[in-house]
């Protein structure tokens, strides 16, 4: 503890800052250089204040600021306009302050620096540019109908987008800081009214208690703050999508914004959202429930079939019919392997496929699925290493767990297989039984943020249960919200 | 004590703690005893269990917020109270053992031959730590949602069954009301699992509602054992049911599809789950009244070693059926203390409630 409590006060570089700002314009110029040594792009203008003759220095960080914004809307107003308390700029946006410390997290976002000489007082004007990306359609998440918007980068551009979606004062933006040097923060969107104030104020304990300083991503976040650690069921739902979010919002969730991520953090997480997609309420009611049926039976399929296709092999044989047994017992009399190395070896190859097809470029992509689907697929039969059978099943599993539509969640449902798999090649269907049993019990257990996580499985008192596993249509779920509220 | 249970997971709790491997075996023992009416045996069993419940929940009200454990130590005082606990929680873990012993027989009878007894429970104790590790909330949470994902298991009861069978029933009361009587003190027991009350009603959220959620939870086993019950006459009528040991498992045996051949063996795994909402909520409850009496603040540290001692238990002694008639006979002798422990109860606490007046009146 003592190594890291001396190494605390040496290397920490805000110590001569905690300070306030000097009237002496070198002084305070002088600290900035000493604070930002080796920054090229920081600029410092000098600027005459035309009526009294004020000296005076603008501070920014190019390509971070607006260079633009500020030749155009800050140096000409303050050298030809008359000197006044603020000093004139036509820019709306912009705060006094006596702190060291606030001008220099204010230039590092972005921002512009205004001292004066013999003025203890600076002027941060908000001229926030820098690189970013225009808004896209989301890639991971596509939709057929849905809006196609994605989240971009910046905070204030995705609570831009969802002021959009929900256009209501009553949308609230809540800003919580994060513990740690870099002052970072995140917003938390809600609809005042609809989202529930003790998961509001769990939530903000929580973030407040997390270091932000190493988060590039919201899903650092998201681990931080989970319930339960020991789960490999995502317990927050990240989206790109504001219409979903939107959704999401209009349901009574609260929704977390981190600067520099493309996703939003959607809390509570229950295990019912995370198989629900923004298309389920642009097609027909009973389409969607159709699609979302067919999504649960896709779940069930991705983590039990290899498990029953090695029990029913290896243990029991009674439940098939006799023809049926015949017909495996054929495509599998010349294979060398017990069923469950089959099963591994061919699961295994599979996700390997699948990660290598995530991060390869897109021309080379197509190399892929050439290699996947023949060599795998057939040359492995043909060579008499896995049956037909296993092939069929494996393709079934794989097709199955690209139905569900949150990739945390089917990255979760992946893993399932495999203890699955091991627990019925030693038990048979009665471990496949008790695996069942353990993963209800598992999901039961779960909660997030205080609020139960299995909610799918205990329909009678979720209030959304008419917008969980069938999606009534929405004059019947819109009833339903208003008899919930009184 | 800041759990608090809904009115729906209540009932299933209840309820899932009645359903046991009993329903297995039930149209048989009934069946030898009263024939074809050994259903109307099972009504007067509920009507006698719906009534202790409502004992129960009349002894435990005047002390809302207080749990099971606390509440004993009040009406009988420190030792005589730490004795009622005791008991209690010897019940408890003999009735859960028991009840994963005769699980494991029946999987290993009817599907694994080849396994050890105690590989089947170790693997049984898994989920059963899960599951009880999460307190009454989730044991709560357990019950509702298996519940929701077995009971259609019963309607597969009466796929093999004809429209013609009806006659067996016919004429009601044909030898008289004796052997109905007789077959119901086999009933009576089959509804055990009520004693749950004293620990959960404590947690219930609304209170207002314990006396019809626990008659709703008697009712909901009454009618799955009345109509297991008559799906088994139908099926096998009154003079074969006595051949098969396990009936309703036979029965199911009995059907096939063009696509599965076996259904007996899928369903009794499916099966395990309604009995594993009897066993996990008394191991967590064994650990709770445990902690009463040894002092552990955190009572779930006390279920591991519960559960390693009943792998021990099963790996030192030598089963067989024979051994696990005796332990259920046991279970059924204690399980009838407690009934008379309720009436005890409430006579109790109606001799305080009276005391009280007296008092207010001296006063």
């Amino acid at each position: 503890m003592r190594f890291f409590k001396d190494r605390k006060n040496v290397t920490d570089p805000k110590r001569p800052l905690e300070g306030k700002i000097s009237s002496s314009l070198q002084v305070n110029i002088f600290n900035i250089k000493q604070v930002f040594t080796l920054t090229p792009n920081l600029i410092f203008r000098d600027i005459k204040l035309l009526d009294r003759q004020i000296d005076g220095t603008l501070v920014y960080l190019q390509d971070l600021a607006d260079v633009k914004k500020i030749e155009k809307h800050i140096i000409p107003p303050l050298c030809t306009g008359e000197f006044d308390q603020p000093p004139h700029t036509s820019i709306a946006d912009f705060k006094k302050t006596s702190a060291l410390q606030e001008t220099i997290n204010g230039l590092l976002k972005g921002n512009t620096i205004l001292f004066l000489q013999e003025h203890n007082e600076a002027y941060i004007y908000n001229t926030v540019g820098g690189p970013s990306r225009t808004i896209e359609d989301s890639i991971f998440e596509t939709t057929l109908k849905g809006s196609h918007l994605g989240f971009g980068e910046t905070t204030d551009q995705n609570i831009a987008l969802l002021q959009q979606f929900i256009p209501s004062p009553k949308l609230k933006a809540a800003e919580v800081k994060m513990e740690g040097d870099l002052n970072r923060h995140v917003y938390l969107v809600y609809l005042e009214g609809t989202a529930k104030e003790e998961q509001l104020t769990e939530l903000t304990k929580r973030i407040k208690r997390t270091n932000g300083d190493q988060f590039i991503n919201i899903g650092q976040l998201a681990e931080c703050i989970e319930d339960n650690h020991w789960s490999p069921f995502p317990q927050f739902r990240l989206t790109e999508r504001p219409d979903q979010a939107a959704i999401d919002l209009f349901k009574g969730k609260i929704c977390v914004v981190l600067d520099r991520s493309p996703s939003a953090l959607i809390a509570p997480g229950s295990i019912m959202s995370f198989f629900q997609s923004v298309d389920d309420y642009t097609t027909r009611w009973m389409l969607a429930s159709f699609v979302r049926i067919l999504r649960f039976v896709a779940v069930l399929i991705s983590i039990f079939l290899p498990a029953l296709y090695i029990s029913i092999v290896s243990f029991n044989y009674e439940i098939i019919p006799i023809r049926l047994l015949i017909t495996i017992g054929e495509s599998r009399a010349e294979i060398p392997f017990d069923p469950l190395i089959e099963a591994l070896l061919m699961e295994i190859t599979l996700e390997m496929l699948r990660e290598a097809g995530i991060r390869l470029p897109a021309p080379v992509g197509q190399t892929v699925g050439i290699v996947g689907g023949i060599v795998i697929g057939q040359a492995a039969v043909e060579a008499g290493i896995v049956s037909n059978f296993m092939v069929i099943i494996v393709s079934l599993t794989a097709i199955s767990s690209f139905i569900i539509p949150n990739y945390d969640m089917s990255l979760g449902i992946r893993l399932m297989r495999f203890p699955m798999m091991i627990i019925a090649s030693l038990f048979g269907i009665v471990g496949i039984a008790v695996g069942f049993m353990t993963l209800i019990g598992h999901i039961v257990k779960l909660e997030s943020i205080g609020s139960p996580y299995g909610t799918l499985l205990n329909p009678i008192h979720s209030s959304d249960f008419k917008d969980s596993l069938f999606r009534f249509p929405l004059w019947k779920a819109g009833k339903s919200k208003q008899s919930s509220k009184d | 004590m800041n759990e608090k249970l809904t009115t729906s997971q209540y009932i299933f709790l209840i309820h899932g703690a009645q359903m046991g491997v009993g329903i297995l075996s039930l149209p048989r023992e009934l069946g030898e005893i009263a024939g074809s009416d050994g259903w109307i045996a099972i009504l007067i069993g509920w009507v006698l269990a719906s009534l202790t419940s409502i004992l129960i929940i009349k002894a435990l009200e005047r002390y809302p917020g207080k749990t099971a454990e606390e509440i004993f130590k009040l009406y009988f005082g420190n030792i005589l109270g730490k004795l009622v606990i005791i008991y209690f929680a010897s019940y408890l873990v003999f009735f859960s053992y028991t009840l994963m012993l005769s699980m494991v027989m029946l999987l290993k009878s009817w599907i694994l031959p080849g396994t050890s007894v105690t590989t089947l429970l170790s693997l049984l104790v898994i989920p059963t730590f899960i599951v009880s590790r999460g307190k009454v909330k989730v044991l709560g949470r357990y019950a509702e949602s298996t519940f929701l994902l077995t009971f259609w298991i019963l309607f597969l009861l009466y796929i093999p069954v004809d429209k013609n069978d009806w006659l067996y029933f016919l004429p009601f009361f044909k030898d008289g009301f004796t052997p109905i009587i007789e077959s119901s003190k086999t009933t009576v027991f089959s509804f055990l699992g009520f004693e749950i009350i004293f620990f959960i009603y404590p947690y219930l959220g609304n209170k207002k509602n314990a006396l019809k959620g626990a008659i709703a939870a008697n009712t909901i086993t009454m009618v799955i054992y009345v109509s297991a019950a008559i799906a088994c006459y139908l099926f096998y009528g009154p003079d074969t049911i006595g051949n098969y040991f396990e009936p309703v498992l036979n029965q199911l045996s009995n059907i096939r599809f063009r696509y599965v051949e076996r259904i007996d063996v899928i369903l009794l795994p499916v099966y395990m789950f309604v009995v594993s909402t009897t066993w996990i909520p008394y191991v967590y409850f064994t650990a709770t009244s445990l902690s009463h009496i040894v002092k552990i603040k955190r009572c779930e540290n006390i279920i591991l070693p519960i559960l390693i001692s009943f792998i021990i238990v099963t790996f030192i002694m030598n089963q067989d059926w024979e051994l696990l008639n005796k332990m259920k006979n046991g279970v059924t002798f204690m399980g009838a203390i407690i009934y008379v422990f309720a009436f005890l109860l409430y006579g109790l606490s109606l001799f305080h409630s009276q005391k009280e007046k007296g008092e207010q009146l001296e006063n």
